[in-house]
């Protein structure tokens, strides 16, 4: 197991990376947040990118923890991305920006979709979905017959 | 702090028509989840989520079968991230498969727990390894196709792309939901969430199985 480590750093003009690995409990976002606080300053609106790739383990009480940060970057209303390479990272996030209410932040698996969220000011998490399966189904009823499968347990 | 959410009278009855035609249709009520969709989507937004998944369901189930369905279903929200929909849907394809063939599949609800701990690459390497059998190999080029997706590293495009998507994106919309449930949910707490659920005699068969199976090899 690795111990914790962080570092925020201004990655582009209006997008800060906060980058944390190793094993994360409750006590250690205190410091993330007073850095990147200070690193937004002024700016409202910019992209937060959190690479959580690195993290191995995190307690799910520091959910809680981590909640206030994100209801915190909501209310600036700043887009952001968590990346993560584990599931169970990746659903501890997923209850925070649901219980943010944050329509603006997204967790995915990989480095680059992720900047893409960042980048498409203007897109919602839950709507995106929605119209997302309302097309593939539309695609998938047009074709009529089932597809190659045949619908046998193979 | 978010205010307690109060549900007005329709959204009650609403509910209580949920928790009774889940109970009906898998044996359990999801409580927590169906209050959280009404909460989150109303009342309307509730029954077209409702509908819409269980169209994608069908759709799966025609082109995949009952069982590889359940497992494809479990998998995608398990690379998502939620606990209530793994375990329930990976549940149902594992006492699915018992049901019809007598015998453990080598995927179940504990596996998919130990999966959950994993970083993407060693699932993939656990997956190879639990599915390396040459009945299971149709299943696994499916989860490993829909895990690419998930990533969004797939090349090139394979016919069932359009099912795995749907797949993935149904089960993204139910996680924005599930996820109040499905982050503290555990294999021990977990029921199938399928109408195998109802079949309870199949359900202890499978458990005893499934025990003696596991006790007589720990790792």
């Amino acid at each position: 197991m690795t111990t914790f480590d962080y570092r925020c750093s201004r990655s582009l003009e209006r997008q800060i990376s906060v980058k944390l690995c190793g094993v994360v409990t409750a006590d250690d976002i205190s410091p993330v947040r007073g850095e990147l606080t200070s690193l937004m300053g002024d700016d409202r609106q910019c992209g937060v990118l959190f690479d959580l790739r690195g993290v191995e383990r995190c307690a799910v009480p520091t959910r809680h923890v981590l909640l206030e940060l994100q209801r915190q970057l909501a209310e600036r209303q700043c887009r952001t991305a968590y990346v993560s390479n584990r599931p169970r990272i990746r659903g501890i996030i997923l209850w925070v920006i649901h219980q943010a209410d944050d329509e603006c932040a997204k967790v995915l698996g990989t480095l680059e979709p992720a900047e893409r969220w960042i980048q498409n000011e203007g897109e919602e998490r839950t709507p995106q979905v929605a119209s997302t399966v309302t097309r593939l189904l539309d695609r998938l009823t047009g074709r009529g017959a089932t597809g190659q499968g045949g619908g046998q347990d193979r | 702090m978010r205010a307690e959410w109060k549900p007005n009278l329709a959204e009650r009855v609403v509910l209580r028509g949920l928790f009774l035609l889940a109970r009906m249709a898998q044996g359990s009520e999801a409580r927590l989840v169906a209050t959280e969709c009404v909460r989150v989507m109303g009342i309307r937004g509730t029954l077209r989520y409702t509908a819409t998944a269980l169209k994608v369901t069908k759709l799966l189930e025609g082109e995949f079968g009952g069982i590889t369905a359940q497992f494809l279903i479990g998998l995608a929200s398990l690379f998502i991230g939620c606990g209530f929909c793994t375990y329930g849907h990976v549940m149902a394809g594992a006492v699915l498969w018992f049901r019809e063939r007598g015998e453990l599949h080598p995927l179940d609800h504990y596996v998919a727990r130990d999966l959950f701990e994993m970083t993407d690459a060693e699932i993939r390497e656990k997956l190879e390894r639990q599915l390396r059998q040459p009945e299971h190999q149709r299943l696994l080029l499916l989860v490993l196709r829909m895990h690419d997706l998930y990533l969004e590293c797939a090349e090139g495009t394979w016919p069932e792309d359009p099912y795995l998507e749907a797949c993935l994106w149904m089960w993204r919309w139910t996680t924005e939901c599930s996820i109040v449930d499905g982050i503290t949910r555990t294999p021990e707490t977990s029921t199938p969430n399928h109408p195998v659920g109802r079949d309870r005699a199949t359900l202890e068969r499978f458990e005893r199985a499934r025990r003696e199976a596991r006790s007589a090899s720990p790792a």
